[in-house]
């Protein structure tokens, strides 16, 4: 412990991953599958990646598809060490979507697994390393927007937006150590614990719950390999055991259903996860099942974890990080069901990489609190509870999405007058459900279409087409009465 | 179990897992990429995890491609296959 406590505090992220892989060499760092890395072979692949992107120019901004392997972490730490800025996206989004990413923030550079990346854009490969390859886009001059880029910047990452496109985060280095060093501090993960991740690393659920509370105590990380059903969990968990389980609240739901999976398969300390809403039947019959509960905490992409849930109050999202602060701005009339959530962390996103409206700074109040969108309050035992959004952004499974790049889409369709995206539950299931009014459209044209552009969990899984929408007198959209259909 | 008849119940195990498919015959979509009728992630675990539960077999993820499972002809061919090597 005293080590751990030492590498999260060097001020230097670089020196404290030499020091721990020195540390723990013999002890595994990271298994996927069958495949696995010594804290010593973690270290081997962290050197070659910081050489691998050394083919790109100090300061040059690559995004990168991280893929769920073992290499995704040598690349991860060896991104953030680098002088070279990795901007970690989503490993499913699209090509269409990957180069809006690239022109809106100034990136040239993009590294994936990917064969042939583009059809619509020119691209050469500039090398390769354990499957992922280092590709240069030509993207047009004109095309290619300027980006923000500060110079404490070791990082960024992506937050869904709320105006239609995905927002690019900057980071520092000092704010992922933060991040970690807080979390470590709540979770009390040591040398003997085996974390078993079944989120994208890029997620915040894994990124900073799985990364440096993990590397810096010589625990051992196990990554899911494969499909997101209980057979191929359930044989993870026999092969390793793991101490801590971090997943979203789509995979709980299924091991609570999965009669293949019993108690005695689990040997679990703490079950993490998103601040997704997770039916409180579903936490009861989860703690019923397997004698546990699930610390289902609340953290922005803005600002990183805030909370630590230790169960004490159920239908809450626990006590507030030691790093976190909190305040709650009145909305007026509506107070009563939940006040703006204002938080500060030491963990906070510098700015925005691109240069769109708003600004981050917008976001920030004069003491240095991120204006959040959620609604919620304290409870008497000092816990947080989350009452709902402001906004209009969905969140299913702990994905948070944002209708207005739905409906923006959709809307390129030339016979459709208006759109509206929201969440439906069908067949016990949130889906985005999305409502078209128009003439001469069917369903299968606007999946093709969303199929073409959007990652898959952007994806409408309901489609209702009217001629008119339920208007007020006003002619607003009565999304109320919408959702009957 | 023979092909056809394992294609009949995927079908049926698709209608009740991801009603939206109910607009398409067996016919219409049995050789068609799913992913391209808008299934998404989640929608495609459920329809695995119920295909263990009603077919039984269990995927093997050193056997099973996003080829295996890209559209219902491509997994009635593995089960088939899967049963035949059972045998």
């Amino acid at each position: 412990m005293h080590n751990t406590f030492n590498y999260f505090n060097s001020g230097n992220l670089h020196n404290s991953i030499v020091q721990t892989c020195l540390e723990f060499a013999v002890y595994p760092a990271v298994t996927c599958g069958a495949e696995s890395y010594s804290y010593a072979d973690l270290f081997n692949e962290y050197y070659s990646f910081q050489q691998f992107l050394k083919l790109l120019p100090e300061r040059e901004t690559v995004l990168v598809k991280l893929s769920n392997k073992k290499s995704s972490l040598p690349l991860i730490l060896a991104g953030i060490t680098a002088s070279q800025v990795p901007l970690f996206c989503d490993p499913v989004w699209k090509e269409e979507e990957i180069l809006k990413i690239l022109k809106r923030n100034g990136t040239r550079y993009y590294i994936t697994e990917e064969e042939n990346p583009f059809g619509a854009c020119a691209y050469a490969r500039m090398g390769e390393k354990t499957g992922y390859k280092l590709y240069q886009v030509f993207i047009p001059e004109d095309e290619l927007e300027q980006n923000n880029l500060l110079p404490e910047t070791a990082f960024c990452r992506f937050t869904s937006g709320t105006t239609g496109f995905s927002r690019c985060l900057q980071f520092s280095e000092k704010a992922f150590m933060s991040a970690g060093y807080y979390w470590w501090r709540a979770s009390a993960v040591k040398h003997k614990d085996v974390v078993y991740c079944l989120s994208t690393l890029n997620n915040g659920l894994a990124f900073n719950t799985s990364i440096l509370s993990v590397l810096f105590s010589g625990a051992h990380l196990v990554i899911h390999n494969g499909n997101l059903i209980p057979s191929s969990i359930k044989k993870t968990l026999l092969a390793h055991k793991p101490s801590i389980l971090i997943a979203f609240p789509f995979v709980y739901e299924q091991l609570i259903h999965a009669d293949k999976i019993t108690r005695s398969d689990l040997q679990l300390r703490l079950a993490i996860s998103s601040a997704a809403p997770l039916k409180e039947a579903s936490s009861h019959a989860w703690e019923e099942k397997f004698g546990i509960g699930i610390c289902n905490y609340y953290g922005i992409a803005e600002v990183g974890p805030c909370t630590f849930n230790t169960g004490d109050e159920t239908g809450t999202l626990g006590k507030l990080l030691e790093n976190a602060d909190i305040e709650f701005e009145s909305l007026g009339e509506s107070d009563s069901i939940g006040k703006r959530i204002l938080v500060r962390t030491t963990s906070m996103a510098l700015a925005y990489l691109d240069t769109h409206e708003p600004a981050f700074a917008e976001r920030i109040n004069p003491d240095g609190y991120y204006i959040s969108n959620d609604r919620g309050f304290i409870s008497l035992l000092g816990n947080l509870v989350l009452t709902g959004r402001i906004d209009r952004t969905i969140n299913i499974e702990g994905r948070k999405i944002d209708p207005v790049e739905i409906e923006n889409l959709i809307k390129t369709i030339s016979t459709v007058t208006d759109v509206y995206v929201s969440k439906k539950q069908v067949q016990s299931r949130d889906v985005i459900a999305a409502y078209i009014e128009g003439n001469g459209i069917d369903a299968e044209t606007v999946t093709k279409l969303c199929v073409k552009v959007l990652a898959q969990y952007k994806i409408p899984q309901y489609i209702k087409i009217l001629e008119t929408f339920p208007r007020s007198s006003t002619g607003k959209v009565s999304a109320g009465l919408l959702e009957i259909y | 179990m023979r092909k056809e008849e394992i294609l009949q119940q995927l079908y049926g195990i698709l209608l009740r897992k991801s009603p939206a498919f109910s607009q398409y015959t067996l016919e219409q979509i049995q050789g068609e990429s799913l992913n391209s009728f808008g299934l998404d992630s989640i929608g495609l675990l459920n329809f695995m995890v119920a295909i263990e539960d009603e077919i039984g077999i269990e995927w093997d993820e050193d056997r099973t491609t996003s080829e295996t499972l890209k559209s219902l002809n491509s997994i009635a061919e593995h089960i088939e296959h899967e049963f035949e090597s059972v045998k």
